[in-house]
């Protein structure tokens, strides 16, 4: 019995001198999608911030392609050590599932910290057409069947914008896959396409100069420095779009090391400097959970894209 | 002369990409098909046939170019004999060599590292480019550039530039 | 505005940072494998730490520097560094085998100037008319467009036209590899998460060039003595005559203005444009059958098509906020980044920044003619390393740049599949510079075909008059290609009989 006791608590110290090295070496987040954009950024901007409440180095590489799906397919097992993150959107990784793009979701990690929330996208319309909100361009579209062009991104956030439209609104759009944001952007000012999803920061000069005009933002609730926008979710309850910036961590990191590292999170999130930074970027204020509130969050957007999913006909 | 009597450069390659059109087509039925929001009849197969059915196309066209050339000439009686094609392979063995040598360099980077490995493939493939008379005088040479080439681009990309360059089993927390 | 924005870029810092970010652009460029895209991705991070004014003109620096890197290993080691300069291996390598890699290089250099500096000139008067032009380009005038590009195949392919075009066909059947367009659903990806990306450009130009190069090197060990190919290769001044630069500015103008034309459409890129423009110069030129023996003109074209269309690129990223291919991509981020949002009110917003941006592209540009100019004797002693050394260590490099590319191992075992079937496509007497227009332009078709097929329904093809245009001019170059094409082959009949 003794014997047993004295094991037990060997085997407790060892585990817990382990945990309380870390971390003692470079921290590796992986990014699953390109320099440049936004998810990138934010990573980027933590990462450096984590370093210094951690005290090694935080290193960020990116390793993307197929809307983040390749990055979170190669890490989800990756080495769970303590030093391997991976960090992404939760568009992109509820989204990917809800859509067929991959066959796991969140659970196949250890979520770690969401820590970010995006300007959010926008339904907007050339400023010289008719419709002045949601409801009216819907009911132009049912009083003219397959004739107003909507511009999406197939399989993506506003591919499951479209069918939410489509299916609980009942619109009747003819739908144009017209690629990315900026491609997207191109056909609405080219009049190639009558109405389509851009991201508040890439229509926010167009709306600014009058060419273009926003109907309503598809975030549950308007940015906190952009307030005066009608939500979309207000039409269709279902049409809510949220972008959270989220870090993961592969499947079986222990728990007091994603504790661990959400502490570190969420002291920099508290930070002045932070909401300085998210203010200038994503006219949010700053937006973070701890590891409970994560797994909760997650779950929710899981669980309204996994409801959705019966209307996107995937197959 | 040379450029009429290369009907074997027409066949063999037709006889190739047509096997392998023919396989590329095979995979396409298996492609899952979108059905949802947008789709057209026009669908992700339809390139696949496009560019397969034209590859086949094209590679008949090769064997049948090359049929005809063979007849030609076997009609004015110039085929001459096979050459050997043990013979054909020894003539070119720095070539295969130095696939193998490619081969063996990628296949082992991830377990063994990179740094390791590329020294040996450098050291390596720069004896193979080099006739065995002057080997001698060259291996201290090639080995002094290998272990430069290998430590310094590891170095310089993994370390500076954060390129994800394997570690390896001697992975030291780099 | 314009005078602030001047001085924002004339700072010495900033001076520092755009020479540092030029000779770094072109070291990249210069290596096969690494890529001017790359050294963007390699250093946004680092200007994220920078103010504005001297992130962007880094990111600017290294841009330029890297268009116009490549074209140092396409004429030395018949490598292109970047998919900008394939073009210029045609003439660039066989001059360098006549002696004339010093008159080669200089060309290239002077070249990439003029190029640079017409794509700028016209980027600062006209990117706002020009802007209105791209965005008539929609799915229907991409969609002929690709088809347009495609059918240069045939006026690049020469007297075999069977197997040019299954060059082209295969890399356009290699580019279906990969997530579908529009629907994202895989397609020959054998279950290998790996493949979902697809195969990239740069994994491919390293088989098809740099592996090929050492193989057929390999060939020749038993047969050469002298590794050394040019041992007096003399420098003087550019390497040019003066009367030699003025009978080639027409060339250029041409190549420059078909560059810029390129750049503005977002999606196609410096590796078309500088085959587009070969294609167009060796077939309105006097002399089109001296083209590929090593002359001046075909390295002009490349050279000034490939840099304009730098210029050309920027005019939709600054006005439209749209890039145009991977390494506008990573401009544009680095430009929000910096609290610069390029679109219609960028003039208004962020003029100063605007100005800046001209400035530093300005100030890149003498940067990169200075210092290549003043490299050159040094690049020319590349040729001085034995080849036995020198083709080992790109090699390695090549493979550096396969996993720098997407941080994947997977692409070096692409690579050296790639390598083999070059090696291959070449013993069978089959083009593979086709193959990269297949692969490139394939997709855009794809995908714009597709887009087109939505459209069809609500939007009739009549109403596009560039679509109707551009489908009536490939018709008449593929027809008028292929009949130069028989002409050719039956001339080298005759003189084989």
């Amino acid at each position: 019995m003794k014997k047993l006791f004295s094991a037990l608590v060997l085997v407790t110290l060892l585990a817990s001198s382990a945990f309380a090295a870390w971390p003692d070496k470079t921290i590796n987040i992986y990014v699953t999608h390109a320099a440049g954009g936004d998810t990138d950024y934010m990573a980027r901007q933590l990462a450096a911030n984590v370093e210094k409440v951690l005290g090694v180095s935080v290193v960020c590489t990116n390793v993307t392609g197929a809307n983040g799906a390749t990055c979170m397919t190669q890490y989800k097992d990756g080495n769970n050590d303590g030093y391997t993150f991976i960090a992404t959107n939760t568009a992109a990784l509820n989204g990917n599932e809800a859509t067929g793009m991959v066959d796991f979701g969140y659970n196949a990690f250890e979520p770690v910290a969401v820590y970010g929330i995006q300007s959010g996208e926008n339904i907007v319309v050339h400023a010289s057409s008719p419709y002045k909100t949601l409801k009216e361009l819907i009911d132009a579209s049912i009083a003219n069947p397959g004739q107003i062009k909507l511009g999406i991104s197939t399989g993506g956030g506003v591919y499951i914008m479209a069918c939410v439209l489509a299916n609980i609104g009942k619109a009747q759009f003819n739908i144009i896959d017209n690629g990315d944001a900026a491609n997207r952007l191109t056909a609405l000012l080219g009049n190639a396409i009558d109405a389509t999803s851009l991201p508040y920061s890439t229509a926010a000069d167009y709306i600014e100069k009058g060419q273009l005009r926003s109907l309503c933002t598809v975030l549950s609730k308007a940015p906190t420095l952009i307030p005066d926008q009608p939500s979309a979710s207000a039409v269709i309850p279902e049409l809510k779009m949220d972008t959270e910036y989220v870090l993961l961590a592969p499947k079986g990191t222990p728990a007091e090391i994603v504790k661990a590292m959400n502490d570190a999170v969420l002291k920099v999130c508290a930070s002045p400097e932070w909401k300085e930074m998210v203010n200038k970027f994503s006219f949010q204020d700053p937006y973070y959970f701890d590891v409970a509130g994560t797994l909760n969050n997650l779950k929710e957007q899981r669980d309204l894209f996994q409801s959705l999913t019966p209307i996107l006909e995937i197959e | 002369m040379k450029n009429r009597n290369n009907y074997k450069l027409d066949i063999i390659p037709g006889v190739v990409l047509a096997l392998f059109s023919l396989f590329y087509m095979s995979r396409i039925p298996g492609i899952k098909v979108f059905k949802g929001l947008g789709s057209t009849p026009l669908n992700n197969h339809f390139i696949p046939w496009l560019w397969g059915g034209s590859l086949l196309f094209l590679s008949l066209w090769l064997i049948v170019r090359g049929i005809l050339k063979y007849r030609r000439l076997k009609a004015e009686g110039v085929i001459s004999g096979e050459g050997s094609l043990f013979g054909a392979l020894a003539e070119k063995r720095e070539v295969i060599f130095s696939f193998i040598a490619l081969i063996i360099y990628v296949a082992f980077m991830e377990s063994v590292g990179f740094v390791i490995m590329t020294c040996i493939y450098v050291f390596v493939q720069i004896l193979i480019l080099t006739p065995v008379e002057k080997w001698a005088k060259n291996i201290v040479p090639a080995l002094i550039t290998a272990v430069i080439t290998g430590c310094l681009l590891f170095y310089i990309f993994r370390s500076v530039l954060n390129v994800l360059l394997p570690v390896g089993m001697f992975g030291l927390g780099l | 505005m314009i005078l602030e924005g001047i001085l924002a870029t004339c700072q010495p810092l900033t001076i520092l940072w755009i020479a540092i970010g030029v000779a770094v652009g072109i070291i990249f460029g210069a290596i096969p494998g690494l890529t001017a895209t790359m050294a963007i991705v390699m250093f946004l991070p680092v200007t994220y730490s920078m103010s504005a004014s001297q992130g962007i003109a880094m990111l600017m620096a290294l841009y330029i520097g890297g268009i116009s890197g490549g074209l140092i290993s396409a004429i030395l080691l018949n490598i292109p560094g970047t998919p900008s300069s394939v073009a210029t291996c045609f003439d660039g390598k066989p001059m360098a085998n006549k002696g004339q890699a010093g008159k080669a290089l200089g060309t290239g250099v002077v070249f990439s100037f003029v190029g640079t500096l017409i794509g700028i000139a016209i980027l600062v008067v006209l990117a706002p008319v020009l802007c209105a032009f791209a965005l008539k380009f929609q799915a229907y005038e991409y969609c002929a467009l690709a088809l347009f590009s495609l059918s240069m195949v045939v006026a690049l392919t020469g007297s075999d036209m069977p197997k040019g075009l299954i060059s082209a066909v295969l890399g356009a059947l290699l580019a279906t590899v990969g997530l579908a367009p529009i629907d994202s659903r895989s397609r020959f990806t054998f279950n290998l998460f790996q493949l979902n990306n697809g195969f990239a450009l740069v994994v491919l130009l390293i088989g098809l060039f740099a592996i090929s190069e050492v193989m057929s090197f390999a060939e020749s060990v038993r047969k050469k003595q002298d590794f050394t190919i040019e041992q007096n290769v003399k420098m003087k001044g550019a390497g040019f005559t003066f009367a030699e630069f003025l009978a080639q500015i027409p060339n250029a103008i041409v190549s420059a203005l078909i560059g810029v034309g390129i750049g503005i459409l977002p999606g196609i890129g410096g590796g078309v444009s500088c085959m587009i423009a070969y294609t167009v110069s060796k077939n309105t030129s006097k002399h089109r059958e001296l083209y590929g023996t090593g002359i001046m003109d075909g390295v002009v074209a490349s050279e000034t098509a490939n840099n304009a269309t730098i210029g050309g690129a920027v005019i939709p990223l600054l006005s439209l906020g749209i890039p145009g291919d991977a390494a506008t991509a990573m401009l544009l981020g680095g430009l929000m980044i910096h609290n610069v949002a390029p679109g219609p009110l960028i003039y208004e917003k962020n003029g100063a920044v605007v100005y800046a941006i001209f400035t530093a592209m300005l100030i890149s540009a003498v940067f990169m003619l200075l210092f290549m100019l003043w490299g050159m004797r040094f690049f020319v002693s590349v040729l001085k390393v034995p080849k036995n050394y020198l083709l080992p260590i790109v090699m390695v490099l090549c493979g550096i740049g396969a996993i720098g590319n997407a941080n994947q191992l997977f692409d070096t075992y692409v690579m050296v599949g790639f390598g083999l079937m070059a090696y291959l496509m070449i013993k069978a007497k089959i083009p593979t510079v086709p193959m990269i227009l297949g692969f490139i332009l394939g997709p855009t078709f794809e995908e714009n075909l597709r887009r087109v097929s939505q459209l069809s329904s609500s939007d009739p093809f009549y109403n596009h008059p560039i679509f109707c245009v551009l489908i009536v001019a490939t018709v008449l170059v593929v027809i008028f290609s292929a009949r130069a094409n028989i002409r050719d082959a039956k001339r080298e009949e005759a003189a084989g009989d």
